[in-house]
């Protein structure tokens, strides 16, 4: 029975130092990782990396920018030049210009057929024009209106009953969609297949026509 | 069991008495160690009737330790967390003694 007694002894002794150790050693803010875990976190340093060159280069471009401004200083007519050129660039960028070039129209009108089913699953609504209208900005659209009411950055695509409000105006069905860009790009995502666009045409049955033309005009926004 | 809890105080005093610090990276070995120690006295515990040689039981121990911590090893290298397995099997092992020790001091087996 006294070896039995030794041996618990011993061991009670080096399990209670071992975890009195364990307990000092302050690796509380260490954790266990393996592989799956450090190829994360590369990932994720890499990204941030990425992040660091883009704002790095945005830093190298706005400096640029201010030594044009302090070169122009000296000469008085050169700054006003300079100015009226971007005062141009930032009008055609926030819809304020009219702009023409190749592009696509689409025509979204609603299911006219006698079908037996919910009359909402054949009206075209807000938020199908505005899925398509981001589908055509994704795929490079530069300027686009819907019934001539040029769409900007704060252009809002609001349900209010059968019209939409578009520009703070009501527009109805149907709605002639234009867009200028890269006409073959811009026709792949209202026709491709398993676009938003595709879904309503041949799903739910609404009309979706779309032309491709060498030339459109777009009008500027106007108040 | 006496013994044990005496034991258990004066090395958990001597431990935090002794701030000595190891990496990290040996944590889990000293879990496994702890593991299989605190299994092996539960297991003695539990036979206390038998006589124990303490040479075999160390001889015992020790190789539990060395293959346990080869196998923590060989995961952590391929980046597979084997040391799971061992903490389950002897999470399992220190279970069922425990059990069966609170069963004896009860006399569980015994009608009323």
């Amino acid at each position: 029975m006294t070896k039995n007694r030794v041996l618990i002894t011993a061991l009670a002794v080096i399990i209670g130092f071992l975890a009195g150790l364990q307990i000092m050693n302050d690796s509380k803010s260490y954790a266990f990782i393996n592989v799956n875990s450090v190829a994360v976190f590369s990932n994720e340093l890499n990204a941030i990396n990425n992040e660091i060159e883009g704002l790095k280069s945005i830093i190298v471009m706005t400096s640029r920018e201010l030594n044009k401004y302090q070169l122009s200083e000296f000469n008085s007519e050169y700054i006003a030049d300079y100015l009226a050129e971007e005062t141009n660039r930032i009008k055609a960028i926030a819809g304020y210009t009219n702009v023409r070039g190749e592009g696509v129209l689409i025509k979204l009108s609603d299911n006219e057929s006698n079908t037996q089913r919910n009359t909402n699953y054949d009206l075209i609504h807000d938020v199908d024009v505005a899925m398509i209208i981001n589908d055509l900005i994704d795929s490079g659209a530069e300027a686009i209106s819907i019934n001539g009411k040029r769409i900007l950055a704060k252009t809002e695509i609001v349900c209010v009953g059968p019209l939409i409000k578009i520009n703070g105006e009501g527009v109805g069905a149907p709605f002639i969609i234009k867009a200028i860009g890269n006409k073959d790009l811009l026709s792949a995502a209202i026709n491709a297949p398993n676009t938003y666009a595709y879904n309503l045409k041949n799903v739910y049955g609404l009309g979706i026509e779309t032309m491709k033309s060498d030339f459109i005009l777009i009008p500027k926004y106007s108040d | 069991m006496i013994f044990a809890i005496i034991g258990l105080a004066i090395g958990l005093l001597l431990g935090l008495a002794l701030s000595f610090s190891y990496s990290a990276t040996f944590t889990i070995y000293v879990t496994l160690i702890i593991l299989i120690l605190l299994q092996s006295l539960l297991r003695i515990i539990k036979n206390e009737s038998m006589e124990f040689n303490i040479y075999k039981e160390a001889i015992l121990i020790t190789s539990e330790i060395l293959f346990a911590c080869l196998l923590a090893f060989i995961g952590e290298e391929l980046g597979i967390s084997l040391y799971l397995a061992i903490v389950l099997s002897f999470g399992l092992k220190i279970f069922n003694d425990f059990n069966l020790i609170v069963k004896k001091l009860i006399k569980y087996d015994k009608i009323s």
